[in-house]
């Protein structure tokens, strides 16, 4: 598993000076928006696509079938995948919630607290999850490059759901969430945790029944 | 353990193309060469042995064991090079060992730096500005690098300079020299197998025709040099295919030194293993 880490690690570095390059693009953005939570939002969502990018060089280079030539199981491949894609949106979060709290610092006008940035931070990285628990299994099913155009339509549906619901749905819901804002937050973040488990397992079967 | 690689029985089905009964055994210290044209089966035997695809039928071991079963462990022990599966090109050479190295326990740093060395691959270069040959050569590397029992290589010598084929052909009859280590090499450049292979296999159209030591392949058969009317004259249990041309045949046949005995006025050439597969194809058209 750590090999396998590695390997992503390594193959995706060069693309850090292009996501410092994206995080200040989004920082000038938030300060002239005066919203310290629009770079912490967006950053980790741009991140979040590193997963793919890197499946997409596995594609390109035969990697998979490579790699099931070594002492590693089909589990264990994409295991990987579901761990890597933890860890990059982690990264994302804990260096977007870094910057949100300096450029709260830095706009004296803004009204957000680091507690404040710190719950919120789990929505972009709880929606990087989701999205991720349903593309996974159709790539490994499908291919990358069949998935993609897909991804966009799972990454768009759900943002346009919520704003839609947002707007029909009545002030006593919202009145409901905010006073039981801890326990949404749990329910919703044991739901996310589960369903990317219970996707990591489809994606095992598919795996092992997979011909290279 | 007698056998490094145990074929048996195999049998795969894709739509407009299966793999029947392929059996065959690749024995410790020697090396096997898989022969056969394009579509034969060669890299579907291979893949069936790595389990890389899912077999209808048959059994396949690998240093005595079941690859079904234990593929993770058995993979410790084998080096793999196979057409269109590598590394990416974002990579460095010197890159590879940072991680193949937390893959495989064996992995030995050192000797993948001297094979580095001796294949005069640059280590700080991208691979995607590696040529193919140079990049064939870095996978070879990187397969022997964990010191395997067992390298399968599938067209693992084209696209290098025949210098270079060269001496990578040597270091494959050094790899061998005691009998826990084997070989086995799909090439359709047949010349590097009559180089160095102990062994050689046959497949054409999913199924082997022949498998057989090389020597004996090469002692035995012969290709008789001969008008369209003599071909008649000759035992047809022996013959292995005909070539027909306009005022004369060439008939491929098994048994090279009796038909000389036989035949005392036929001319009787020693063949070249392409001979085999190029009788057997063109017998079939």
């Amino acid at each position: 598993m750590t090999g396998l880490l590695l390997k992503e690690f390594y193959t995706l570095r060069k693309y850090l000076g292009q996501y410092a390059i994206i995080f200040i693009f989004f920082a000038c953005i938030s300060y002239y928006m005066e919203s310290p939570l629009y770079l912490m939002s967006m950053f980790t969502m741009c991140l979040g696509m590193l997963t793919l990018t890197g499946m997409t060089y596995d594609n390109l280079a035969g990697w998979d079938k490579y790699a099931l030539t070594m002492p590693v199981s089909r589990k264990t491949i994409v295991l990987s995948k579901y761990l890597i894609n933890i860890i990059f949106d982690g990264v994302a979060m804990v260096v977007g919630v870094a910057g949100s709290i300096l450029l709260s610092k830095l706009l004296p006008q803004s009204d957000e607290g680091i507690l404040e940035i710190c719950l919120v931070a789990a929505v972009p990285f709880m929606f990087v999850i989701f999205v991720y628990a349903i593309v996974l299994p159709l790539i490994f099913k499908f291919g990358v490059e069949r998935t993609r155009s897909l991804m966009i339509i799972v990454m768009i549906v759900p943002i346009f759901g919520i704003l839609g619901l947002a707007k029909i749905a009545p002030a006593s819901v919202f009145e409901f969430i905010t006073n039981h804002a801890v326990v949404m937050g749990v329910g919703a973040a044991v739901f996310f945790i589960l369903f990317y488990i219970a996707s990591a397992y489809v994606s095992i079967e598919i795996y092992s029944k997979k011909e290279f | 353990m007698e056998y490094m690689i145990e074929v048996d029985g195999l049998y795969k089905t894709y739509p407009g193309f299966s793999l029947k009964d392929i059996c065959f055994k690749v024995p410790g210290g020697c090396i096997m060469g898989l022969i056969g044209e394009n579509g034969a089966g060669k890299s579907t035997t291979i893949k069936a042995i790595l389990d890389l695809i899912h077999i209808d039928k048959g059994n396949v071991k690998v240093l005595g064991r079941d690859m079904k079963k234990d593929g993770a462990d058995i993979r410790e022990d084998i080096g793999v090079v196979l057409d269109g599966a590598g590394f990416h090109e974002a990579l460095k050479a010197k890159e590879i060992p940072k991680f193949m190295s937390k893959i495989y326990k064996s992995w030995d740093n050192p000797y993948y730096e001297a094979l580095l060395h001796k294949f005069s691959i640059p280590t700080d270069k991208r691979l995607k500005k590696f040529s193919t040959g140079m990049r064939m050569k870095l996978m070879i590397a990187a397969a022997m690098a964990h010191r395997p029992k067992l390298l399968i290589l599938d067209e693992a010598t084209s696209g290098l300079d025949p210098v270079v084929r060269d001496e990578i052909l040597d270091m494959f009859l050094e790899f061998i020299q005691d009998d826990e280590h084997s070989i086995l090499i799909s090439s359709h450049i047949t010349s590097d197998l009559e180089k160095v292979a102990d062994y050689i296999t046959f497949i054409h159209k999913g199924e082997i025709f022949l498998s057989e030591e090389k020597d004996r392949i090469m002692e035995e058969y012969g290709i008789i040099h001969c008008r369209p009317e003599d071909v008649e004259t000759i035992e047809k249990a022996h013959i292995v295919g005909v070539s027909h041309g306009t005022y004369s045949c060439e008939v491929l046949v098994d048994n090279r030194e009796t038909m000389h005995q036989q035949h005392p006025t036929l001319m009787i050439d020693p063949i070249k293993l392409e001979d085999v597969l190029i009788f057997k194809v063109k017998g079939e058209n």
